[in-house]
C-alpha cells in the first residue's frame, strides 16, 4: 500500500520561482514546496489538531517520495512593473484609473506549462492508516503551490498512480536534478519561522491595553502608550523559510525492451550542462568538441584514485590502449530544429554497460566530482547536473529511448581508422561505409544495411565535416573524417559513437526522426 | 449541450468537494482569423513567449501572452464598475471623491495663480475597484471618513481585524478583495497585515504565434521641412525659433553668445548653438518637437534576428479562467463573534457568483486589450465544474450570472451578513490632494520636455 498525493494545476501553469535562480521556474514541484503549501493551509485555516498530527507523520516517513510529473515548457521570463502601495503617486500611469499615477517596482513571475496538468508524490512503502482522513481534509484546503496564481487541486489517493507519467526517483549518485525535500521537524521549523503564536499573543495584549486606555488618567495613558510601544518593538516579521535540504533525483529507469540491440555503453548516459564561468564566449561551437572532451577527461582522471582503472582511463596498466570499452564523452548540441544554433549545450558521460556495481559507482563518483572545466583559451566552464528541461539535453533524444531508432545521422564526424585506398569516389565511399559497419559491430550493434557518406550532417545546424579539426595519429598525421547517415534494418538503441574518436566525442550519432524517412 | 447554471448547483458546488469552475474559451482577432494582434511588450520590447505541444502538430508551437493575470483582474473590476454604474448589479464599493478639486478654469491658470489643491486633470471618483491594491490601497488609506483618517474610523478599523477566519469586514466593504486578492501591507500591521490570496485567475494566450514586423512613418500635414529649425529651448522648457527667447549657454555664470537647443543629447547634456550658423545638430531639428515627416522604417530586430514588437498572427487565442472553490471554502464569516456554516456557505456562494459575473461582464464588454488587439469569442462561455471523477459543463450567460449573484446576495443577507448597495464615500485628505497636484504638474513638465508646448 502506498501514500499518493495528487496535485492538479488548474490553470495549466505552475508559477513558482526556482530557488537557485529567480529567472527560472521551478519544475517539477519540489517536495518541500508541496509540504510548505500543506503547512500553510493548516496554519491559515484554524490549525486543526488532527492535521498537525498527520503532517508530523508525513515528515517522519522513511525514504524520499517518487515524483510522477511530465515535462514542462517554460515561458520566457519578462519583467512586470507592479504598482507600489507605500505612496499614492508616482511616475507610472495606472491602467485602472485615469489621471492617477503610481510608482512601480519590477517583478518577475517565472512559470512553466507542464505537459500533464497532474503530478503525483508517492511514498511506496507508507501505510497511511488513520492519517488518511486528516490528510485528505488538509489537501482539500491547499489552494496554490507557488505564486497565488498557481491554483491547484490536491487530494490523497490509494495506491500508486498510472505509470505512463514519467517518474523521478531519489538517487544519491546519479542525479539529474536536485530537489528540496522535507524531513522530521519541518512543521515545527515552519511554525518557528512564521512566529504566529507569539505575534497573536502580543496583538492580544496590545488590544487589551488599547481598550483600557480610554478610561485612564493622562499619566496612566502615557504609561500604557509606553507599554504598547515596548510590545510593538517585540513584534517581528515572519522569517522566510529556507527548507534547504536537497536531494538528488533522476528519471526512473524504464525497463528496456531487450529485443532492441544496444551498444557497449549503458543507455542511461549521465548528462551535464555546460555553463560559462569565466569565458569570453557565451557558447561553445560543436567544432570545439575535442578541446572540451580532452579537458573533461583530464578532469575526471584527476578525480580518480590511483591506480587508474581501464574503464575510466582507456589504458592498460602498461600504458597501452585498452581493448575494453571505457567512459566516452559525448557532445550534446542544440541541433536538428528550425532555430538550432549548433552550439554545445552539455556533455553526456557514457558508462560501459558491463561494469559491476563497484566499478560503476567508482566511475560515477569521479564524474560527479568534476564541477569546473578549463578549456584553454575558451575559458572556464561550470559543469551542472541535470537537463533543466532542455530537449537537447535529454538522454532519450540522443539514444532513441526505449524504442530505439532505425535511422541515425552524425552530429560529429566519424574519424576513420585508416585512409581509403580507392581513387574512385563511389568505391571510396563503399570502403568508408565498410569501415563504419565494422565500427558499429565493434560497439555491439548489428551492421547498418545502408551507410551514406556526406560532407555535411543530416541534422540542421551541425557544422560541415571540414569545419571540425582532424584527430591526430601518434605519428602526427591527420585522420580523415566525414559525416554519415546510418540506416539499420531494425531499431537500435544508443548511445552510438563510432570510429577512431568515439571516446572523445567524434562519431556521435543521433536518431533522425522516423517521419523524415530517407 | 451544456445546461444553464443555477444558484442551487453553484451553492452545492461551493458546499461540496468540487475543485473549481474552469472556463476555456477560444477567441479570434476582430479583424478576422489570421489578422495581426499586438501582445503586451515588456522591458526590451519583448513579448512573453512559450512553447506548447499540440496533438495535431509534430513540433511544439510558439505561444505568446496576450493578457496577464493582473491585467485580466483589472478588466474584470472595470466591467463590474461599469455594471454598478449602469445599476445592473449591486456591489459594496468605497469611493474617494476628487471631483470637488477639479475646476476647468483653475486648471488652466499658471502655477502661481493656482491653489496647491487645484487638480490639473480631472480624476473624478476613484473606487476600490480601480485602486491598484483595492481596499488596502494608499489612496483609501490617505482619505477621510467623516473627518477621520479612513483606517482610524470605526468602519476602517474593522479591516485591521480581517483574516481568513474573519473575512466578514471585507465581505461587507470590498468583496472583490476576497475574490481577486489583497494584501494590507501598508496598514497598521505593515507587512503582517491581512493577506488574501486570489480565488479567481484568468489569462489570455495566443496559440501558434508567428512574429511580424511593424512599420512606422508619419506624413506631416504641415509639411514642415527637416531644416526649418533650429529649435531652441525657452525658459518654460518648450521650444522657440527666436534666439531672443531662448535659454543662454552660460560659462562661469555669463552668457557665451550661444543658445541652448531644444533637446538634450543622449548623455542628458545641453547642446549649444550659435544663432546664425547655417548648420545645427539634430537636437534642434523640428522632429524633436514631433513636427515634420518621419521616414518609413521597420521594427527593430533582436540579437536572434527576430522583429521586436511587430505584432503576431495567431491560430487562435485561448482565455482560461479558473475559480478556485477551496480558496473560497477556507474563508469564514462570523458575525458578532459567532460562526455559522450556513452563513459561510452563503457568503462563499456570493463570491463564486461574483467571479462568474465578473468574467461574463468582462467578456460582454469585449476584449479590447490594447491598440490593435481586439479579440472576440463567437461561443458562449462554458464553465466546467471540476471534480476528481467527473466534469459537468454549464452555460453562464451574463443575465444568468447576474441573476445567480442576486439570489446569492439575498441568501447572504438572510443569514445575517450585510451588503452595502450605496458606495461608501471618502474625502481625500489635503495632503493627498496636494501630492496629486504636484504629481500632475510633474507629468506635464516631463511631457513638455519631450514634445514642446
Amino acid at each position: 500500500m502506498a501514500l499518493t498525493l495528487g496535485i492538479r494545476y488548474l490553470t495549466g501553469y505552475a508559477v513558482a520561482t526556482d530557488q537557485s535562480s529567480r529567472k527560472r521556474a521551478e519544475w517539477p514541484p519540489h517536495p518541500a514546496r508541496v509540504f510548505m503549501a500543506m503547512a500553510a493551509a493548516h496554519f491559515e485555516t484554524g490549525e486543526v489538531a488532527e492535521e498537525a498530527v498527520a503532517l508530523r507523520w508525513l515528515e517522519q516517513l522513511p525514504g524520499k517520495p517518487t515524483l510522477y510529473a511530465g515535462e514542462g515548457d517554460n515561458r520566457s521570463v519578462v519583467t512586470t512593473y507592479v504598482p507600489v502601495n507605500d505612496k499614492p503617486t508616482g511616475s507610472g500611469m495606472l491602467q485602472s484609473a485615469v489621471g492617477l499615477s503610481r510608482s512601480k517596482q519590477p517583478r518577475t513571475f517565472p512559470r512553466v506549462r507542464p505537459h500533464e496538468e497532474t503530478v503525483y508524490l508517492v511514498w511506496p512503502d507508507a501505510e497511511p492508516n488513520g492519517y488518511h482522513p486528516a490528510l485528505e481534509q488538509l489537501c482539500g484546503k491547499v489552494t496554490r503551490i507557488g505564486h497565488s496564481s498557481s491554483l491547484v487541486h490536491m487530494w490523497v489517493e490509494d495506491g500508486e498512480p498510472d505509470e505512463t507519467l514519467p517518474a523521478w526517483e531519489a538517487h544519491d549518485t546519479e542525479a539529474d536534478i536536485q530537489l528540496r525535500i522535507f524531513g522530521p521537524g519541518a512543521l515545527e521549523y515552519l511554525e518557528r519561522q512564521y512566529g504566529g503564536p507569539e505575534r497573536a499573543a502580543i496583538y492580544k495584549h496590545i488590544e487589551a491595553l488599547q481598550k483600557r486606555r480610554s478610561d485612564q488618567t493622562k499619566k496612566e495613558q502615557k504609561a500604557i502608550d509606553k507599554e504598547i510601544k515596548a510590545l510593538q518593538s517585540e513584534l517581528r516579521d515572519p522569517l522566510r523559510p529556507t527548507m534547504s535540504v536537497w536531494q538528488g533525483y533522476r528519471r526512473a529507469r524504464q525497463k528496456l525492451d531487450e529485443t532492441i540491440p544496444g551498444t557497449v555503453w549503458d543507455t542511461n548516459v549521465i548528462v551535464r550542462r555546460l555553463v560559462p564561468l569565466e569565458s569570453r564566449h557565451r557558447r561553445l561551437n560543436l567544432a570545439s568538441t575535442l578541446q572540451v572532451t580532452a579537458a573533461l577527461h583530464k578532469g575526471v582522471l584527476k578525480k580518480t584514485d590511483d591506480p587508474l582503472p581501464e574503464y575510466i582511463s582507456g589504458h592498460k596498466p602498461d600504458g597501452t590502449p585498452s581493448d575494453c570499452p571505457h567512459v566516452a564523452y559525448l557532445p550534446l548540441a542544440f541541433v536538428g530544429g528550425e532555430h538550432a544554433t549548433g552550439h554545445l549545450m552539455g556533455i553526456a558521460f557514457a558508462i560501459p554497460a558491463g561494469l559491476d556495481r563497484t566499478q560503476r559507482r567508482h566511475a560515477l563518483a569521479a564524474i560527479g566530482q568534476v564541477e569546473e572545466l578549463t578549456v584553454g583559451r575558451l575559458g572556464k566552464w561550470k559543469i551542472r547536473p541535470g537537463d533543466e528541461g532542455m530537449v537537447n539535453l535529454r538522454p532519450e533524444v540522443w539514444t532513441g529511448g526505449n524504442d530505439g531508432a532505425r535511422q541515425w545521422a552524425t552530429v560529429t564526424p566519424i574519424a576513420f581508422d585508416k585512409h581509403a585506398k580507392a581513387k574512385d569516389h563511389a568505391e571510396r565511399d563503399q570502403e568508408l561505409g565498410a569501415m563504419i559497419k565494422t565500427g558499429c559491430e565493434r560497439i555491439g550493434l548489428p551492421p547498418p544495411i545502408q551507410v551514406v557518406i556526406m560532407p555535411v550532417s543530416a541534422h540542421l545546424a551541425v557544422p560541415a565535416a571540414h569545419e571540425f579539426p582532424r584527430l591526430k595519429r601518434k605519428d602526427g598525421s591527420d585522420r580523415r573524417h566525414a559525416h554519415a547517415i546510418l540506416i539499420f534494418d531494425t531499431p537500435v538503441r544508443g548511445p552510438i559513437t563510432i570510429g577512431a574518436g568515439r571516446y572523445r566525442g567524434y562519431g556521435l550519432c543521433r536518431p533522425l526522426s522516423d517521419r523524415k524517412e530517407i | 449541450m451544456a445546461e444553464q447554471l443555477t444558484y442551487k448547483v453553484l451553492q452545492e458546488a461551493v458546499k461540496g468537494t468540487s475543485a473549481a469552475f474552469r472556463c476555456r474559451t477560444k477567441l479570434q482577432p476582430a479583424g478576422g482569423e489570421g489578422t495581426k494582434v499586438f501582445p503586451p511588450t515588456y522591458a526590451g520590447g519583448v513579448y512573453a513567449v512559450e512553447k506548447r505541444r499540440l496533438p495535431e502538430r509534430e513540433e511544439p508551437v510558439t505561444c505568446v501572452l496576450l493578457d496577464s493575470v493582473q491585467s485580466q483582474a483589472n478588466r474584470m473590476e472595470e466591467a463590474l464598475a461599469q455594471a454598478v454604474a449602469e445599476q445592473r448589479i449591486r456591489l459594496p464599493v468605497i469611493e474617494v471623491d476628487f471631483e470637488p478639486y477639479f475646476n476647468e478654469q483653475n486648471a488652466v491658470r499658471p502655477m502661481n495663480q493656482r491653489s496647491d489643491m487645484d487638480l490639473l486633470d480631472p480624476v473624478g471618483k476613484v473606487s476600490s475597484l480601480q485602486a491598484p491594491h483595492r481596499i488596502a490601497d494608499a489612496i483609501l488609506r490617505d482619505s477621510l471618513l467623516e473627518g477621520k483618517p479612513f483606517r482610524q474610523s470605526d468602519v476602517g478599523r474593522t479591516i485591521n481585524r480581517a483574516s481568513v477566519q474573519n473575512a466578514t469586514p471585507l465581505f461587507e466593504l470590498c468583496p472583490t478583495a476576497l475574490l481577486l486578492g489583497m494584501w494590507d501591507s501598508a496598514g497598521p500591521k505593515g507587512g503582517l497585515g491581512a493577506k488574501f490570496a486570489r480565488a479567481l485567475v484568468s489569462e489570455i494566450v495566443g496559440v501558434d504565434a508567428v512574429k511580424g514586423l511593424k512599420t512606422s512613418s508619419r506624413i506631416d500635414p504641415l509639411q514642415i521641412q527637416k531644416n526649418a529649425g533650429p529649435l531652441y529651448r525657452n525658459q518654460k522648457g518648450g521650444w522657440t525659433l527666436d534666439p531672443a527667447e531662448a535659454m543662454d549657454e552660460l560659462s562661469k555664470g555669463k552668457p557665451t553668445g550661444k543658445k541652448i537647443l531644444f533637446k538634450k543629447n543622449s548623455k542628458g547634456k545641453d547642446v549649444p548653438h550659435k544663432p546664425g550658423d547655417d548648420t545645427y545638430p539634430d537636437q534642434g531639428r523640428p522632429s524633436e518637437a514631433n513636427h515634420g515627416n518621419v521616414t518609413p522604417a521597420l521594427s527593430d530586430i533582436d540579437p536572434r534576428g527576430e522583429y521586436l514588437a511587430g505584432g503576431v498572427t495567431i491560430a487562435y487565442a485561448e482565455q482560461t479562467s479558473v475559480l478556485s472553490l477551496p480558496a473560497l471554502r477556507r474563508l469564514r464569516f462570523p458575525v458578532n463573534g459567532e460562526h455559522s456554516q450556513q452563513r459561510d456557505t452563503a457568503a462563499r456562494t456570493v463570491l463564486a457568483a461574483l467571479g462568474l459575473a465578473a468574467t461574463a461582464l468582462a467578456d460582454e464588454a469585449g476584449l479590447d486589450l490594447r491598440s490593435r488587439c481586439l479579440l472576440w469569442s463567437k461561443d458562449d462561455l462554458i464553465w466546467e465544474q471540476l471534480n476528481r471523477a467527473q466534469m459537468d459543463s454549464y452555460m453562464v450567460p451574463t443575465d444568468t450570472a447576474i441573476s445567480i449573484l442576486n439570489e446569492a446576495i439575498d441568501a447572504a443577507k438572510s443569514s445575517g451578513l450585510s451588503w452595502r448597495e450605496d458606495p461608501l464615500v471618502l474625502t481625500p485628505s489635503d495632503q493627498l490632494v496636494k501630492l496629486l497636484v504636484k504629481s500632475q504638474e510633474q507629468v506635464i513638465v516631463e511631457s513638455v520636455e519631450e514634445g514642446g508646448d
